[in-house]
């Protein structure tokens, strides 16, 4: 068993070296800091000795139990290399979270509008 | 061919040009004899199912990552436009910034981006370092959007948009306070208003602004052909924008922002073709009524600019490139590598 993202409910990139994860199931996006996207980029699997140590002040492992608790990693039968250590940046294990992207994500309110108002109908009764 | 194309639910072509751009797109690549099945998202049960997935916007885009077979089914991403460039204005710095990364995570995870503009694509091209992103056509321009109303006898300029999109609100603000004001003093010009627009009657009646909340697409075609000019004072926004195209496609030169002319050719003297660039409210108050004035420019504007969008946003044009585009893709085309 190896620690990984969970799926299909969640999609996960890293871009300029910060790691991003959306919520699929409720639309919440997540964003790390350099330090936790260090960490994460290696997924599936964790070192175990990494798993033990603390960066910034706080454990790897309460920082992988919160994002279990979240629902975004999950334990897996999946096949892993556990990846060398690495070099962190000192930012911390942190993360920024926005749920109201939800609605953006999956609308795009700027193109919708509510009909019968705004962009004209199909052919009718002209008012 | 079998194409899967997804957005977030049903297609609603007649309320939001984001649908009208996926629907032509559907007729565009039906046209071509490929089989095209539109699903939304959260619908789609396996991509296996078919040989080449297309994704409509970020939003579904991204769900779609989580799709069973996306690995496995070449894929595009028709992006629309660059939505966190519009989006700083409206949500603020940190959230763009959000959507930028989820954006590049779509461009990053589909075999090829598709965006309306060259310079959309190019931002991807640039911003990863490699070539994945091309333009094409977003909408098509035929008979069915011309309108068959002649110019109308008094000088009448329109602003098409809706009321629930940011940057139409801003424009309507300054166009109302800032711009209209200034050419109604030097001309007896109409202005037509099309969307949900709530303008104090006083103020319609003083400055002789007709609001049409709703209109069917051949009472649009005839209020925009039938106009002297189309005014997009937009403030921010991105991608090209549909109310200017189909503006130029019915032979009105359009008076707007940079903002408003993303996405057109430059000409060889710097303008765009079609219109007038007008950046803040006394050169466009200026430029509305030096071509208000002027029939001879007016003419040559129209000319140009319906030159220009059947050059670009013809049927011909859109099967063209989407002929080119599917085919590269289905190749295993990554452009670049």
């Amino acid at each position: 068993m190896n620690l990984t993202w969970r799926h299909p409910g969640v999609v996960s990139d890293t871009v300029d070296g910060v790691t991003i994860a959306i919520d699929l199931d409720n639309g919440s996006y997540y964003q790390f800091s350099k330090d936790a996207s260090l960490i994460l980029n290696g997924l599936p699997g964790v070192d175990v000795n990494l798993l033990g140590s603390e960066v910034g002040g706080i454990k790897v492992q309460t920082f992988v139990d919160e994002l279990v608790q979240l629902g975004l990693l999950e334990m897996r039968s999946i096949d892993a290399v556990a990846s060398a250590p690495p070099n962190f940046v000192g930012d911390g294990l942190s993360f920024q979270t926005f749920t109201d992207l939800a609605h953006i994500l999956m609308l795009d309110p700027i193109h919708d509008v509510d009909p019968p108002m705004g962009w004209p109908h199909s052919d009718g009764p002209q008012t | 061919m079998r194409i899967c194309i997804s957005d977030a639910g049903p297609l609603t072509p007649h309320n939001d040009a984001g649908s009208r751009a996926t629907s032509d797109l559907i007729q565009t690549l039906e046209s071509l004899s490929h089989h095209v099945s539109f699903t939304p998202v959260s619908e789609v049960d396996d991509l296996r199912d078919f040989d080449l997935f297309i994704a409509s916007r970020p939003g579904p885009a991204v769900h779609a990552l989580a799709l069973p077979g996306f690995d496995e089914v070449p894929s595009v991403f028709f992006g629309h436009d660059l939505h966190f460039q519009r989006m700083v204005s409206v949500v603020g710095h940190d959230k763009a910034e959000a959507f930028r990364r989820l954006e590049m995570m779509c461009w990053r995870s589909y075999d090829l981006t598709v965006y309306p503009s060259s310079e959309e694509a190019d931002y991807v091209n640039l911003t990863l370092g490699e070539l994945r992103a091309v333009q094409a056509p977003i909408f098509v321009m035929g008979d069915a959007e011309l309108g068959s109303a002649a110019k109308s006898p008094e000088p009448s300029c329109v602003f098409v948009g809706s009321a629930s999109h940011e940057p139409n609100q801003a424009s309507v603000e300054v166009l109302i306070e800032n711009i209209w004001p200034g050419v109604r003093e030097c001309s007896a010009a109409q202005l037509h208003l099309v969307g949900d627009w709530q303008i104090p009657e006083t103020v319609q009646e003083e400055l002789s602004i007709s609001i049409h909340t709703s209109l069917s697409e051949m009472a649009l075609n005839n209020v925009v052909s039938a106009s002297w000019l189309s005014l997009a004072p937009l403030p921010f926004g991105a991608g090209v924008k549909r109310k200017v195209i189909h503006a130029l496609h019915c032979g009105t030169p359009v008076v707007g922002t940079r903002f408003a002319f993303q996405g057109i050719d430059r000409t060889e003297g710097g303008g765009v073709w079609g219109g007038v660039q007008a950046d803040d409210a006394a050169s466009a108050v200026a430029c509305t009524l030096e071509l208000l004035a002027d029939p001879a420019v007016r003419a040559e504007k129209s000319q140009e600019g319906q030159a220009w969008v059947q050059s670009h946003y013809s049927s011909r044009s859109s099967l063209t490139r989407w002929s080119e585009i599917v085919n590269e893709v289905q190749r295993g085309y990554r452009p670049g590598s």
